[in-house]
């Protein structure tokens, strides 16, 4: 068995998402009311990733809208990590 | 051999809000127990073995604290919620009739006042598995998970917010006739479950479990020994789990998403028991969420998913008068969440005619467990 990569297109569409509201964890009080997208990959409909959204209201996000990733580095007790979102397009 | 195993007793604890009881959970699992075995009219010492799911109560304690005989069988099947309840019956089923055992007790027991609750995210500081691709982004609970397979569901066959609700005011109308239902006395209307807060949209508050203390079992022997019980015996005519190529996966990245991974669980069920949907007059559906419980049916062909709206509209869930009562205990909503073991129960009694909303003369009553994880799981009871 082995392991390719492939690069893709960074866009898709949002296949589904839920808007939380309450939050399950103590670090995410001030979060809420936020969205977690599934977005499938325009270059490759079966394959899914779970996201964000950003620069878009909670209200706003619907099933089918375009958009594309954004790639943001967040610090979290001094380690950085690399974490994808998408923008609507 | 499937289906030789009989059900002779059923029993639970008090049920409370989470936090309200005054016992441990391991004492609510031997409380509940020995509730069943003496419905059975047995004894401890007639037990030789335990089934459950995701249970920490150990026959290795329950068999010293309460004195059962020597244990020939343990089981417990995979699955990470109530996908398992079902299943763990037809373990008992499978050891009883292949002989490994002969008097086996199925169990769960759940105190989320003692131990974590489920509806929170825990205090891991790590993600791993499927988890992995969700985590980050703050999808850290069941109720989300189960939302955002329920919002594409209603976004693809037309599912309305209606009925979401009517899964609940069938739970809350049943559990209103039901002593043993937290909810008893506490009836809910139609605008007071759509006036209820978002927990994860398309869930509000009343579309989600709630959070309970509690234990509920059964008790599984052979038609030999259960002409030695107190009660009439129950049939167990077939069971079946399943997990359907392509409805595994990470990031639901799964083919068939959303299911309620309950497909190939029907197809296997009526094939073993040789009747079909419309030949069960009622049925219990593990309720975590709304959602998944629309999508159980459907799956397990009631009817098709395009038609869940006027299959569950118009009362056609309701005891009374509908076309297939579910839930008749009042469920994991109404009753308890005992992580749906309760459901188990209530199939058992309205075989026995002893629901609180008995559907007359029911020959075969349905529980199925766990729709939205996997593998899924179901069990059909008959009259011996």
């Amino acid at each position: 068995m082995s392991f390719t990569s492939t690069e893709m297109t960074p866009t898709g569409t949002v296949y589904s998402y839920t808007v939380a509201h309450y939050p399950v964890h103590k670090a995410l009080a001030d979060a809420v009311p936020y969205t977690v997208v599934l977005i499938s990959l325009d270059d490759a409909p079966e394959i899914r990733v779970v996201g964000n959204m950003v620069d878009i209201g909670h209200d706003q996000v619907r099933i089918g809208m375009a958009v594309s990733a954004v790639w943001e580095e967040r610090t979290v007790e001094d380690e950085t990590i690399q974490l994808l979102f998408w923008t609507a397009v | 051999v499937q289906g030789k195993a009989v059900v002779v007793g059923v029993g639970e604890s008090t049920y409370y809000k989470r936090g309200g009881a005054t016992e441990s959970e391991f004492q609510l699992a031997c409380i509940a127990i020995r509730n069943a075995l003496s419905d059975a009219g047995l004894e401890p010492s007639d037990v030789d073995g335990f089934a459950s799911y995701m249970d920490r109560n150990e026959p290795v304690r329950l068999s010293h604290a309460l004195g059962t005989g020597d244990l020939t069988f343990t089981g417990q099947t995979f699955g990470g919620g109530g996908n398992g309840a079902a299943s763990a019956v037809s373990l008992a089923d499978m050891a009883v009739s292949a002989g490994y055992a002969e008097c086996v007790v199925v169990f769960r027991a759940l105190a989320q006042g003692q131990f974590h609750r489920y509806g929170q995210a825990g205090k891991s500081r790590t993600a791993r598995g499927r988890s992995s691709f969700s985590r980050p982004y703050g999808m850290l609970s069941a109720a989300q998970t189960c939302a955002m397979q329920t919002m594409r569901y209603m976004h693809e066959y037309g599912v309305t917010q209606d009925s979401l609700a009517e899964v609940v005011l069938a739970c809350y109308e049943h559990a209103q006739r039901n002593p043993r239902a937290v909810r008893y006395g506490s009836p809910l209307t139609r605008a007071q479950y759509h006036d209820s807060r978002w927990i994860s949209e398309p869930f509000h508050l009343y579309d989600c479990c709630p959070e309970n203390d509690g234990a509920a079992a059964i008790i599984v022997t052979t038609p030999e020994k259960a002409r030695d019980c107190a009660n009439a015996p129950v049939s167990i005519v077939a069971a079946a789990q399943g997990l359907e190529r392509g409805g595994g996966g990470a990031a639901f990245t799964e083919t068939n998403f959303p299911t309620a991974h309950h497909r190939s669980v029907g197809t296997q069920l009526w094939e073993r028991a040789g009747v079909g949907p419309s030949d069960v007059p009622v049925a219990q559906f593990y309720e975590n969420f709304t959602g998944p419980v629309l999508m159980a049916i459907a799956e397990m062909g009631f009817c098709e998913p395009a038609e869940i709206n006027d299959f569950v509209g118009d009362g056609g869930i309701r005891w009374a008068g509908g076309r297939l009562p579910i839930n008749t205990s009042g469920g994991n909503l109404g009753e308890a969440y005992i992580h749906g073991f309760g459901n188990v129960v209530e199939a058992v009694r309205q075989i026995r005619g002893e629901s609180t909303c008995q559907v007359k003369d029911a020959e075969l009553s349905l529980s199925v467990s766990g729709p939205g994880f996997a593998p899924g799981s179901a069990v059909l009871f008959g009259k011996v």
